[in-house]
């Protein structure tokens, strides 16, 4: 009797226990997904990172924290699609490019004005432009003395919506290079009024308009009414600088924001098994490699360094260091997918250890070699872990014979070696400048960059001649589609070479309130707001 | 008087020149060239090189000291590397902030560290004694980020009482005039301002204030104790004096030089340590700002927030000395 009672009992604890799972689990499906609600104007959002933007003038920033905000009050003629990394217009609404691609006609939007009343036209481009090429003295314009400065000519305004740009010689990159932030147009007025001072007192075209920076507090934007683009949907927008990953979080979770990024690794799953946030994550524009120094025996042997390529067991590494997967993904050339011009048809080498010991056979190791590895000493987004990573490579490398040593140095110094091609076998990476294959492919590989005693970009001192051929051709090819059939080309050789070992491309990631709605992370890192929304 | 002061004063020359050759050295014994480190792996040599030239690294470390005090002498900090401006005025910006965090950590300490002293003392022995004298012991070696983060956890993101960071609520502005938001609400008759930062105050000053409140817990017994068992305590007694006015007016008063000195040199302690503080709780000081310039490796802003703190820790000092007479007529 007394054992019937408990057992029914138990099952109705059962009961009430399951209907409470199944009621949660309710609870934590994507809420995003179940209203299909139109987009409502109104609001305040608040936006925590990890650090505070240092200078809101567009052209004479190099670090995100500032670009962040400077995307959202300013416009450049072209920008990316809010979805790729694809060019569109922006102020200006359409360009002719002259045969030879050596001179660009920039046709301008009518009717636009900067925050401060000033019309947008012709004189305030150029204004912007030479304003970066002719710096004073003390200033640098980093950008521009790297990307503009070899290649632009000058600037002249044709009329009040014209602008004509003439290049030293044709640059494919020119219009990827002409969306990055720093190629924003500035109020010809605020440049007058503030002067230097214009890193305080941004006037842009943008969305949101600059309201007041109370540095290490607060910097608060407002909406742009006579946006050329619409409205955008929010009535301010604020970035909170919280330096503490943790409290971050924490403000998150409470509601005290609406968004971060910056999250702790650690911290993922407890952000996704919370009902009430929503993860972001994408490929970052970055790539962390294994530089195999092509000049070097025995990494000039291109069976060499296949070897390794199939030696070193890629999937395990991301699984260890970027949390299964969720912090990053494996590379398969030096490129993130992100970026358009990706060869979709390549697949990575697999893993392989009884391959590449036929290979090393092959190329007359058929008991290895000892080699040097040099570690990150540092943390970079493309790689958290290098010392360990270097460890997992060490021990992936002797599974097929290969002796590895791990040296590393201090940063400046290590930078500087594998810049003059000091190394054997190196771990490093970059972090993309613009959302273009060249700034990948070309920097990372051109045989022009591979000058040894130097300072190379091309840390493999790789120099196919072919490669050389179809980088330098896509360089000063205009037609899109042209360069991106030249840069497909180009990966398929890559890999077949194998001049470094792609690893892994880092990702992005920010976490939201589900009330935060018409966000997404786009591929070059920016975080756009003008499509964002609050939902009650 | 006057020649005192004067005196004092010029003490701070030497002692700043001393900081200011210390803290150069410091900096400069960090690995690594700082131009190649904060342009990262992009960096072209040419811009390396101009940014070197820029920062005056290309010279002998010798001319850069000489050329660095000759500017500071004249007022000159020099311009932050990661923003551009002027060094003197990204810590004016900032200065208010640690300085009310501060003062009101020392009004915490003071409040709850002198009565508790006195308590300890005359019930010398008793469990009240024990309590605050290892409150005290606990309160001096307890790890300020840890307590922070704890008080936090507690107040902010369970009991939902404090908000977790800043200074005022995202929602409210004040018109800065002090640029202490406590008084600049009240100057703009805004009680829900008011409110706001007094709620972001309390959690950052009661982490600050830990320390000071039990040294000075200590020092207050300490004191109370000894002037408690002296003649004239004992005929104040005698003649019948209530005893509160016995301890108040006749004991505090003559305990009280030791008090203020620790009390003086715990602000000293607290402009200068609010570095932790500050940093968990966002608390946009130059504490904080000090923390940004180490990870951006921002020489002059770090140097410049260094002096700030040494040259208020000195001038504090002087400021305590100065008070001394006020209380204690036999240094006059």
């Amino acid at each position: 009797m007394n054992e019937k009672v408990n057992a029914r009992r138990t099952r109705l604890v059962a009961l009430i226990l399951g209907l409470f799972v199944a009621l949660s689990g309710c609870a934590t499906a994507p809420r995003t997904n179940k209203r299909s609600e139109e987009p409502r104007y109104g609001g305040v959002l608040i936006y925590a990172k990890g650090k505070d933007a240092t200078r809101l003038d567009p052209a004479d920033i190099n670090e995100a924290e500032s670009a962040t905000v400077t995307e959202n009050i300013f416009n450049g003629l072209v920008r990316f699609k809010k979805d790729s990394t694809a060019i569109e217009p922006a102020l200006a609404t359409r360009w002719d490019v002259s045969e030879g691609g050596k001179t660009y006609t920039f046709y301008l939007r009518e009717g636009v004005r900067f925050h401060d009343g000033t019309p947008f036209d012709a004189r305030a481009v150029k204004l912007s432009f030479d304003r970066q090429a002719h710096p004073r003295p003390g200033q640098v314009f980093e950008y521009w003395a790297n990307f503009f400065a070899p290649t632009v000519r000058d600037v002249t305004v044709l009329g009040p919506l014209a602008v004509r740009i003439r290049l030293k010689a044709p640059d494919a990159t020119f219009l990827s290079n002409l969306a990055i932030a720093s190629m924003a147009i500035l109020s010809p007025a605020a440049l007058a009024k503030w002067g230097v001072d214009v890193a305080r007192h941004p006037v842009g075209t943008g969305a949101f308009r600059f309201v007041k920076w109370v540095p290490g507090e607060r910097l608060v934007l407002e909406a742009n009414p006579d946006y050329w683009d619409g409205r955008p949907y929010l009535d301010k927008l604020i970035f909170k600088p919280v330096s503490e990953n943790a409290v971050r979080l924490l403000e998150l979770e409470v509601g005290e924001v609406h968004g971060m990024d910056g999250i702790n690794p650690d911290d993922v799953e407890r952000i996704e098994a919370n009902p009430e946030l929503v993860f972001h994550s994408q490929a970052g524009l970055n790539v962390g490699y294994l530089a195999l120094n092509n000049l070097k025996p025995p990494f000039h042997d291109a069976r060499v360094r296949r070897a390794v390529a199939m030696a070193i067991d890629k999937p395990s590494l991301v699984r260890a260091f970027f949390a299964n997967g969720k912090l990053g993904e494996g590379a398969v050339v030096p490129m993130p997918p992100t970026v358009w011009g990706y060869n979709r048809r390549l697949s990575d080498l697999p893993h392989d250890p009884a391959a590449a010991r036929r290979l090393l056979a092959e190329a007359g190791y058929p008991h290895g070699f000892d080699m040097e590895l040099w570690s990150l000493p540092v943390v970079r987004p493309y790689m958290p872990q290098g010392q360990r990573t270097a460890e997992a490579i060490q021990e992936s490398l002797a599974q097929v014979g290969i002796r590895a040593r791990i040296t590393t140095y201090e940063w400046g110094t290590y930078l500087d070696k594998v810049g003059k091609g000091d190394h054997q076998a190196a771990l490093i990476g970059w972090v993309g400048d613009f959302a273009d294959p060249d700034n990948f492919l070309y920097t990372l590989l051109d045989a022009a960059n591979a000058r040894p005693g130097g300072s190379a970009t091309n840390y493999s001192f790789y120099r196919g001649e072919a490669v050389h051929k179809l980088l330098t051709r896509a360089r000063t090819t205009l037609d899109p589609l042209a360069r991106a059939r030249l840069y497909e080309k180009a990966q398929a050789l890559i890999q077949h070479d194998m001049p470094m070992v792609p690893l892994f491309h880092a990702k992005q990631l920010a976490a939201f309130r589900t009330d935060i709605r018409g966000f997404s992370l786009h591929p070059t890192g920016t975080k756009y707001f003008e499509r964002v929304w609050l939902a009650d | 008087m006057v020649q005192t002061l004067l005196r004092r004063l010029l003490l701070l020359v030497p002692i700043l020149f001393g900081v200011t050759l210390v803290v150069f050295v410091a900096v400069r014994l960090v690995p690594g060239d700082p131009a190649q480190v904060m342009l990262g792996e992009r960096a072209r040599p040419e811009t390396i090189a101009k940014l070197r030239t820029e920062l005056g690294l290309d010279r002998p470390p010798i001319l850069q000291f000489g050329a660095y005090v000759a500017r500071v002498a004249r007022g000159d900090l020099g311009r932050s590397i990661t923003t551009g401006d002027a060094v003197s005025s990204e810590i004016a910006r900032r200065f208010p902030a640690t300085v009310e965090l501060a003062v009101a950590s020392l009004a915490i300490a003071l409040l709850v560290g002198v009565p508790a002293g006195i308590l300890a003392a005359r019930r010398k022995g008793s469990w009240v004694d024990v309590l605050a004298t290892s409150g005290a012991l606990v309160g001096t070696s307890m790890p300020i980020f840890w307590l922070g983060l704890v008080l936090m956890l507690v107040f902010s993101a369970f009991l939902r009482l404090t908000p977790l960071s800043g200074r005022l609520d995202l929602a409210l502005d004040v018109q800065a005039v002090t640029g202490f938001y406590l008084i600049d609400s009240l100057i703009a008759r805004d009680p829900g301002a008011f409110a706001s930062s007094a709620r972001h105050l309390v959690l950052p000053a009661l982490t600050l204030a830990t320390v000071p409140m039990a040294v000075i817990a200590r020092m207050t017994r300490a004191a109370m104790l000894e002037v408690l068992g002296a003649d004239y305590v004992r005929a104040a007694r005698a003649k019948g004096l209530a005893e509160h006015a016995v301890v108040w007016r006749h004991a505090l008063r003559n305990a009280l030089v030791p008090i203020v000195t620790v009390a003086g040199l715990q602000l000293g302690t607290l402009l200068s340590g609010a570095v932790l503080t500050e940093t968990i709780f966002s608390w946009p000081g130059i504490g904080s700002l000090a923390m940004g310039a180490v990870f951006s490796r921002d020489f002059p802003l770090l140097q410049g927030c260094v002096l700030v703190f040494a040259a208020s820790f000195v001038l504090v000092n002087l400021a305590t000395d100065l008070l001394y007479p006020m209380i204690d007529p036999r240094l006059r």
